[in-house]
């Protein structure tokens, strides 16, 4: 009852209620402009296509059903997430980037800028590789009387709906309530679920009837455990010290900094899953190497091992880029605070960088058991892929979770008791 | 009988003719449309924050004002926007395979 009071209060807060229907209004437009197919596709071959291959499928519950109509927003958001994880990466790579990265504000918005244009650089090049795929394809005749003319005409289109999309993204940001980029995401993965999870009981029913109620018991063990997981955080304490300000005097108080167990969130799959795939899709355009990439499909040894390893490396890679020890010691100093027992300085870099090394080793076995967990499915029953569960539940809960956490906040602000009773 | 046919068949040369001429038309104002659409939303400062804020980063949202200029490139977007998405379903009906 308390969640019910909760979403009754939101909705009594004039402004909060405006930034949600407007949130609801964006994801209404997202979704009509999934079913709106490019001019010169043949819609029911793509879908055939789009369902007889793992990457594309995979692809496709990312983006909400679209690209399985080649339709305007069919590119997703995908492309804007993997320019960002470059642009984190190469932050690492390019000192010029690092310097933005430290520049604040300003430097943020440069960041962001570029992030834009290698957006639609990254859209071209798929739109354009997907195009290419379907015609080395060609009993499957998707794109009847393709001529380059028309496939530009493609590109085009899916390219610029792919700039709506974002910009839309960025309103929900702007404007809305959480996270634009990863609300649109998670709307579009909760639109395909109806369909991919028929699909799913129908699997485990043909294979033996009785499973369903084993695989039900564990899918909702699996979201349990995920929220669990996601909102477990280490917390070291830090005492401020007595200060004196003008005339009043600010008393030492006792706070802590929160460690996630799993700092990096969704990305690790995110990036591990499109490297894995990346052998596939360069197999597209080189036939020859398909025994190749057949190596590295699901469900066999190889495919297991290397993403369980990339997904432990990204894990640790994009936690060291997004925490950074030196800063928060420094921080700490600044502001007469300090972690008992420990010495300001350089041990405090080293006590909070072991911290997180080692609060991170469980928290990315974590993602990686659930990442696996379709795989293992896929495996186990034999029959067509499964794709959800794995990164779309993590995506759920933790947009979910953020999202929440966010509408309780401005709840709060107004005096309301919020979702969570405490 | 033949003269009917004739005429039959003149009929649906025109009716082709004015298709192609409309299927022309149509594309010219998608392409702009489709350019004008990405030029306008690059022209915005973006405000998506990246990745830091995705999927459950610490997400600080900076109130910025929005700017004259900021508004009149909105509408600009939007009016694009539903061009584009008009023209899009109208070549869906055009370039249909037949």
């Amino acid at each position: 009852m308390k969640i019910l009071s909760g979403f009754r209060d939101a909705f009594k807060v004039p402004d909060l209620r405006k930034k949600i229907l407007f949130t609801f209004g964006i994801l209404a437009i997202y979704r009509v402009g999934c079913f709106i197919p490019s001019p010169g596709v043949d819609v029911k071959k793509v879908v055939e296509q789009v369902e007889g291959q793992p990457l594309l499928r995979f692809l496709n519950i990312f983006t909400g059903g679209g690209l399985a109509r080649m339709a305007l927003f069919g590119l997703g958001i995908m492309p804007y997430i993997t320019a960002s994880i470059i642009m984190e990466l190469l932050s690492a790579v390019i000192p010029k980037v690092k310097e933005w990265h430290q520049e604040g504000e300003l430097g943020r918005k440069k960041i962001t800028q570029v992030t834009r244009y290698l957006t639609l650089v990254l859209a071209m090049m798929e739109s354009a590789g997907l195009i290419v795929s379907f015609r080395n394809n060609p009993e499957a005749n998707i794109l009847p009387n393709l001529t380059f003319a028309r496939g530009v005409l493609i590109v085009l289109t899916l390219v610029s709906g792919m700039a709506l999309l974002m910009w839309l993204g960025e309103l929900i940001t702007e404007r809305g309530i959480g996270n634009g980029m990863s609300i649109l995401i998670f709307a579009g993965i909760i639109a395909t679920m109806p369909t991919e999870g028929m699909n799913m009981i129908r699997a485990v029913y043909m294979r033996n009837p009785a499973l369903l109620g084993v695989v039900a018991l564990a899918a909702i063990a699996i979201i349990v455990g995920v929220v669990y997981m996601e909102r477990g955080e280490r917390r070291i304490p830090v005492q401020y010290a007595k200060q004196v300000r003008g005339r009043r005097l600010y008393s030492g108080a006792s706070t802590y900094i929160p460690v996630r167990v799993n700092t990096a969130g969704v990305i690790p799959i995110i990036f591990a899953a499109s490297v894995i795939h990346f052998p596939l899709i360069i197999a597209n355009f080189f036939p020859a190497l398909q025994g190749f990439a057949m190596r590295f499909t699901t469900g066999s040894i190889t495919y297991f091992v290397v993403y369980t390893g990339l997904i432990i490396f990204f894990s640790y890679f994009y936690t060291a880029i997004i925490f950074d020890p030196f800063e928060l010691a420094d921080n700490l100093k600044k502001y007469g605070g300090f972690i008992p027992g420990v010495r300001p300085g350089m041990p405090t870099v080293n006590y909070v960088a072991r911290v997180v090394n080692r609060i991170n080793l469980p928290g990315s076995i974590y993602i990686a058991a659930i990442a696996l967990i379709p795989a293992i499915f896929f495996v186990y029953f034999g029959t067509a892929e499964i794709p959800i569960g794995g990164a779309a539940v993590i995506i759920i809960v933790g947009v979910a979770l953020e999202t929440m956490l966010q509408i309780e906040a401005q709840l709060q602000m107004r005096h309301y008791e919020g979702f969570l009773s405490r | 009988m033949n003269a009917g046919c004739h005429f039959l068949t003149i009929t649906i040369e025109r009716v082709d003719y004015k298709m192609k001429i409309l299927q022309i038309i149509v594309l010219v104002i998608h392409i702009f449309a489709a350019l004008g659409l990405i030029i306008a939303v690059l022209l915005h400062s973006g405000r998506g924050g990246g990745l830091s804020g995705a999927f459950g980063g610490s997400s600080s949202s900076m109130f910025s004002g929005s700017y004259v200029v900021e508004k009149n490139l909105d509408r600009i977007t939007i009016v694009l926007g539903i061009v584009f998405a008009i023209t899009t379903l109208l070549l869906l009906w055009l370039l249909a395979p037949k």
